[in-house]
């Protein structure tokens, strides 16, 4: 059965080798929402692409996330892809970041997309899980576990992220310890 | 997809006093000599139409260490600036980072310097290497490095702006603390100045700044060499590693 977003993206299209990886959620009203739906953004001027922090953090979807998906290029040693998902079963615990280098001052000036991470919060210590597609890697890190107050590096080359913006991301802990 | 849209490092070509960043945005790219900032010392013949290729050399000590005394920034092989770079703690007003109001930092940056844009980690007192140091640096990277504040505040809409003069207290070339350090949030530059090593001595801002506002990041360099650098030709990068969401 196809599945298409609010947009009218099918869900679940795998992403060809070299492009990047997306992020798709389910709602519990049974819509799905990923990263290439477009709003339209009178700030912005026009329409533009859904963007986590804007459309789903700040607009309190963050209760409605049932499940968060991530779905990731052919590589060489996947060449099928990769997917993976987060069930959410507690509202306020799921997120997805990317982490990004730029090089630059002495030579190679260049930007590049190091990582895109889905996970969600296990516990109120801010204990957590996630998928983390590696672009430097090629390849899924499965179920890597962190926590969002002291986010960890998962190889070298990647700096310790630290503590998370949890409001940016649209984590709210306050629901897993039943003072929301 | 709240990356940001322009994310560069910026040069400083006027003086701390009267500061001109106008078009000094490092561009992407850096092959043959374009886009780089290349390290000399005082007297050494450079000039802004100096190729990378004749770029002067820097003869090492006999004993002890140097700093190098000139940054200059290159748009092609042959067209530079001198920066306001010193090789001392005297100004401030050298580089900083650039970032748009498209993108939505999800995490404090942090930046640092690498051999390469492979980002391998650093193996401390091994050469040739800028990053890795020597017995001259008690094995801290030769790179030295401070920072203004935050940037931008978490909220507010805030950009820290230091004022022209010195940044910090004079390091020496073993200068350097394991792990991140952070810029006061007051603002202020950091009192000690921080060797660049990798991942493992680093800079990192103390906040996330503030969403979708654009801000600059102010810091400087000094780079030393030494007696036990081994002599060769050196590249290396400065990395700012940064989150979006």
């Amino acid at each position: 059965m196809l599945i298409f977003s609010q947009s009218g993206f099918p869900i679940g299209t795998i992403p060809r080798a070299g492009e990047p990886c997306y992020w798709a959620l389910k709602r519990s009203d049974g819509v799905w929402l990923c990263e290439y739906d477009t709003v339209s953004d009178v700030l912005f001027g026009g329409k533009r692409q859904l963007d986590w922090t804007l459309d789903i953090a700040s607009t309190r979807d963050w209760r409605r996330i049932k499940e968060l998906w991530l779905f990731c290029p052919a590589t060489p040693t996947s060449p099928a892809g990769n997917t993976a998902c987060l069930p959410i079963t507690t509202p306020g615990t799921a997120f997805q970041l990317k982490v990004a280098t730029m090089d630059s001052v002495i030579s190679e000036s260049m930007r590049a997309v190091q990582a895109h991470i889905i996970g969600r919060v296990m516990d109120e210590s801010g204990a957590c899980e996630c998928f983390i597609f590696d672009y430097a890697l090629q390849g899924m890190l499965a179920k890597w576990t962190s926590n969002i107050y002291r986010f960890g590096s998962w190889r070298d080359g990647i700096a310790p992220l630290g503590a998370l913006a949890l409001p940016v991301l649209g984590i709210n802990l306050p629901v897993i310890t039943g003072g929301r | 997809m709240s990356d940001f849209t322009t994310f560069t490092v910026q040069y400083n070509t006027g003086t701390d006093a009267s500061p001109n960043w106008t078009g000094t945005a490092i561009a992407p790219g850096g092959s043959s000599g374009a886009n780089e900032i290349r390290f000399a010392p005082t007297g050494g013949g450079q000039t802004g139409s100096t190729s990378s290729a004749s770029w002067p050399l820097a003869t090492k000590p006999g004993s002890g260490t140097s700093v190098f005394q000139e940054a200059w920034a290159f748009t092609t092989d042959t067209s530079g600036s001198k920066t306001n770079y010193t090789g001392d703690n005297t100004v401030g007003l050298v580089f900083r980072f650039s970032w748009d109001n498209l993108g939505t930092f999800a995490s404090a940056p942090q930046f640092s310097c690498f051999d390469s844009s492979a980002h391998n980690t650093p193996s401390p007192g091994t050469q040739p290497s800028i990053v890795n140091g020597s017995a001259d640096t008690s094995n801290t990277s030769y790179m030295k490095a401070n920072a203004y504040g935050r940037g931008a505040a978490a909220s507010g809409s805030v950009q820290d702006t230091p004022s022209a003069g010195s940044a910090g207290s004079a390091p020496t070339a073993t200068t350097g603390t394991a792990g991140a350090v952070s810029p006061p949030t007051t603002p202020a530059w950091l009192t000690t100045w921080q060797s660049l090593q990798g991942w493992m001595q680093y800079i990192q801002d103390a906040v996330t700044p503030q969403a979708t506002f654009a801000a600059y990041w102010y810091f400087t360099l000094i780079l030393f060499y030494g007696a036990n650098i081994s002599a060769s030709t050196y590249t290396f990068v400065l990395t700012m590693q940064y989150t979006y969401s």
